[in-house]
């Protein structure tokens, strides 16, 4: 719990801290004040690709080593990367309306790919609640949480493939193109929101685990209560 | 100038408003847990 408090702690000042310095950078040449969105649209899809990271780990260490934890944080891990591909494409959306002209292109590589990325973990947590075995449930969405990390990939190069309307990386081998503020502001919201994914995550698999503990209490509460039943009859 | 203001405005309460939503609700469902536990 004492962890959990710290992290959540250092990530609320640490978000303060960016909103701060995304408010006070220098608006752009071209973007005007929009470019402000960029701050939490690049850091909330930093942070889903961290947490599909975070699911292939979990995944194969679970195919590996066979411990509830690994398969639980895993789990964890994916939700809360949906939420934030979910949040990153609301930013970007909302950046690309102005910016652009338009909220959606059915014919930009990194939009599709992002949104196909999107329900290949959707598809992850859906069956995870089709399979009420643990072992099995653990072993088939291991084998989907590694497969889909492939789409981590596919979304990030996907810019350098295919010169379509969204832009490439932010940062390149040569150096970012940026004025220090706004890098400032960049690079603290990406510490920000890393600081937020850490608390989130530590928080969802515990709840996850609690959440199993009751359960099982409530099972062998039954199976006490069901006994004397049985041997009434 | 000012709807340049507000879009940002409302990009990021959407953005902190989803995740502090977020936190609440585990925040919520370990409380409920934890009564029914004890």
């Amino acid at each position: 719990m004492k962890t959990q408090r710290i992290f959540a702690w250092l990530a609320t000042v640490a978000l303060g801290y960016g909103l701060y310095l995304a408010i006070t950078s220098p608006p752009d040449a071209v973007q005007g004040e929009f470019v402000r969105i960029f701050y939490v649209h690049v850091s909330t899809a930093w942070v889903a690709f961290a947490a599909f990271g975070v699911t292939l780990t979990g995944s194969l260490a679970w195919l590996a080593l066979k411990r509830p934890i690994l398969d639980r944080t895993a789990a964890a891990s994916a939700e809360i990367g949906v939420f934030f591909t979910g949040l990153a494409i609301m930013t970007g959306m909302i950046w690309g309306k102005p910016v652009w002209g338009t909220a959606w292109n059915w014919g930009d590589a990194r939009l599709v790919s992002t949104a196909v990325m999107f329900f290949v973990y959707v598809g992850y947590l859906a069956l995870r609640r089709t399979i009420s075995d643990k072992r099995v449930r653990a072993n088939r969405s291991a084998v989907l949480g590694s497969m889909a990390f492939l789409m981590v990939p596919a979304v990030y190069f996907s810019v350098n493939i295919w010169r379509t309307l969204h832009q490439g990386p932010t940062i390149r081998s040569d150096g970012a193109s940026m004025d220090p503020a706004m890098l400032a502001a960049f690079l603290t919201n990406l510490a920000a929101f890393s600081l937020v994914f850490v608390a989130l995550l530590i928080t969802r698999v515990r709840l996850e685990l609690l959440a199993e503990s009751v359960a099982t209490d409530e099972a062998s509460e039954r199976h006490g209560l069901a006994t004397p039943d049985l041997e009434m009859l | 100038m000012s709807s340049q203001v507000f879009t940002v405005i409302f990009a990021y309460g959407m953005t902190y408003g989803f995740v502090v939503s977020y936190a609440l609700w585990m925040r919520s469902r370990r409380k409920r847990l934890e009564d029914r536990q004890s």
